[in-house]
């Protein structure tokens, strides 16, 4: 079932620049589906209108299979349920303290205060960041800002949650870790993930769908494998494969070895190199 | 931002905010209106070594904070010490010109002396407050207070976008000089002036991200977060108290 929809979705910015060109995506519900592409490609602009910050020019958007009317006490019932973690941490922490910080999306919900309470500590526990409590928000890293602003998401029980970049400028380890939270929380509390990135070499790890944007147009979308199989169709819009898949393709092409080079994941290509050696 | 940095690394950062507030003002309060040396003495003695003892903070940094007013009390006070008359007989050291003398009055250098031990106690109870309750701790007493909700919210969000502006000031300050953007009076002024003029751009931008963010979490018009809880104990008031009476006792025979 798709949780959110797009149909024929276009946005143009004040400068007449259109930034989403009749973008038609379907998230499926409970899963992680990521949206790949390139600085520009308009996955920004996109995430807005699904949770109606920005009105779409034309085209509609679905939530559960009911059309989004773009109304002020529409918008707030979805709000509720879409949660956006944006990109720079520091325009999404407004409280100076992250335990106050974090409570406030629960706060708007008007739940009782014990209620409350509870579920600051749950979403703290859960990303990991109880030992900052009582810290000043200025005081933390890029990446524990990045946590608190998840966790401040995570408060409000959103059924989905919507992250734009959430590895980018994130150390190796902090990837690592933020994306085993996601796969946490889709998997444990059957949240729906929705991600952009441009990583194209960790994207398999983590997403189960995958589109791919440019340009304010969708490009392909499928399953990693599906989507990592047409090289030139990637290679003709400035994207590329996945570092383990180019291998194996040039293992392939060149060396004339047959290997599946749409494996993008350490895992798949391991398997495919065992199987060559099997084969020899 | 050095005391904030200062007050939470305190180790009495953790006692309740209310309670410090209290006694501190108390304490002021005591220090201005009975104006007696030895007690201003004692209430800076016991401030000094709350900061110092009890919250752990080093005293060459203390005894810094310290002289940073000091300067400003002296140089004051020295203006109220000098008078002008006929006579040198009620002054400490003075100069005579054709009858009319210049100098150190006895009377007014004992208001002078009042005055700075006074300033230097009253102070010492300022700073035994935010050297050891971080701001964050201060809005909370701050909104239970008379200080109508909206402000202590404003407040609490130009807390939060100064450290924001300073970074991105920073920032821009840094990629000028590393182009030679200071490398004269004449391009330090110019850089000074594109600095300024970006650091609003950034500000306005920052607050129409910050508020889609806020909207997006469910916004409408109202700052409301959970107030943080802080250990108040009965031991603080005892030990307050008793303090109090203790000073009282002092003063009596003091008169
Ligand atoms: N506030 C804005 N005003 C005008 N144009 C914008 C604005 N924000 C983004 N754009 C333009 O819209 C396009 C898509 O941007 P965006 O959605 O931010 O891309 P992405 O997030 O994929 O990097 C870009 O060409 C960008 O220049
Ligand atoms: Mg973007």
């Amino acid at each position: 079932m798709n949780i959110i929809e797009t149909k024929n979705l276009c946005y143009s910015y004040d400068d007449g620049k259109e930034a989403l060109n009749s973008v038609s995506i379907s998230f499926e519900k409970g899963i992680t589906t990521a949206v790949l592409g390139g600085n520009g490609a308009g996955k920004s602009t996109l995430f807005l209108t699904l949770n109606g910050i920005l009105n779409p020019t034309s085209g509609e958007v679905f939530y559960n299979g009911e059309k989004v009317q773009y109304k002020k006490a529409y918008i707030n019932e979805l709000r509720k349920k879409i949660g956006i973690v944006f990109q720079n941490p520091d325009d999404q922490l407004f409280s100076a303290s992250v335990y106050q910080d974090i409570s406030f999306g629960a706060t708007n919900l008007k739940l009782p205060k014990d209620e409350i309470i509870s579920r600051v500590d749950e979403a703290m526990k859960k990303v990991g960041i109880l030992h900052l409590r009582d810290k000043p928000t200025h005081a933390l890293s890029f990446g524990q800002k990045k946590r608190v602003a998840v966790a401040g998401i995570l408060v409000m029980r959103p059924e989905v949650i919507i992250l734009d970049e959430p590895t980018a400028g994130l150390d190796p380890m902090g990837v690592s870790e933020l994306m085993h939270l996601l796969e946490k929380i889709c998997k444990e509390d059957g949240v729906t993930v929705i991600l952009s990135t441009h990583d194209i070499d960790g994207i398999s790890n983590y997403a189960n769908y995958i589109y791919v944007m440019n340009d304010g147009e969708v490009l392909t979308h499928g399953t990693p494998h599906q989507v990592f199989s047409d090289v030139e169709l990637l290679r003709s819009n400035n994207l590329r494969l996945p570092r383990i898949s180019h291998l194996l393709e040039i293992l392939s092409k060149e060396d004339g070895a047959e290997v599946d080079f749409s494996a993008s994941t350490i895992s798949a290509a391991r398997r495919e190199l065992l199987k060559l050696l099997k084969n020899r | 931002m050095l005391i904030d940095k200062l007050a939470y690394r305190s180790r009495l950062r953790y006692i309740s905010p209310a309670v410090k507030s209290f006694y501190a003002f108390v304490c002021m309060i005591i220090c201005i209106a009975l104006d007696c040396h030895i007690i201003n003495a004692i209430v800076f003695f016991t401030m000094f070594s709350l900061i110092v003892i009890g919250g752990g903070t080093k005293l060459k940094t203390v005894i810094n904070i310290f002289l940073l007013p000091l300067s400003f009390i002296i140089l004051g006070a020295a203006a109220v010490c000098f008078t002008a008359g006929n006579t040198s007989n009620d002054m400490l050291l003075s100069i005579g010109v054709d009858g009319l003398y210049l100098g150190i009055g006895k009377q007014s250098f004992d208001v002078c002396m009042h005055l700075i031990t006074r300033c230097i106690a009253a102070v010492s109870c300022m700073y035994f407050l935010t050297l050891t309750t971080p701001m964050l701790a201060l809005f909370s007493v701050l909104r239970k207070s008379i200080v109508p909700d909206f402000v202590v919210e404003i407040m609490e969000l130009i807390y939060r976008y100064i450290f924001i502006l300073y970074d991105i000031s920073n920032q821009i300050y840094i990629a000028q000089s590393a182009r030679l953007g200071y490398a004269s009076i004449k391009t330090g002024y110019k850089s000074m002036g594109i600095l300024i003029a970006n650091l609003f751009a950034r500000a306005y931008r920052q607050a129409e991200m910050s508020y889609v963010a806020l909207e997006s979490r469910g916004y409408e018009g109202e700052i409301n977060t959970i107030d943080i809880e802080y250990k108040s104990s009965k031991a603080y008031h005892i030990i307050g108290v008793v303090y109090i009476i203790f000073i009282g006792i002092i003063w009596i025979h003091c008169r």
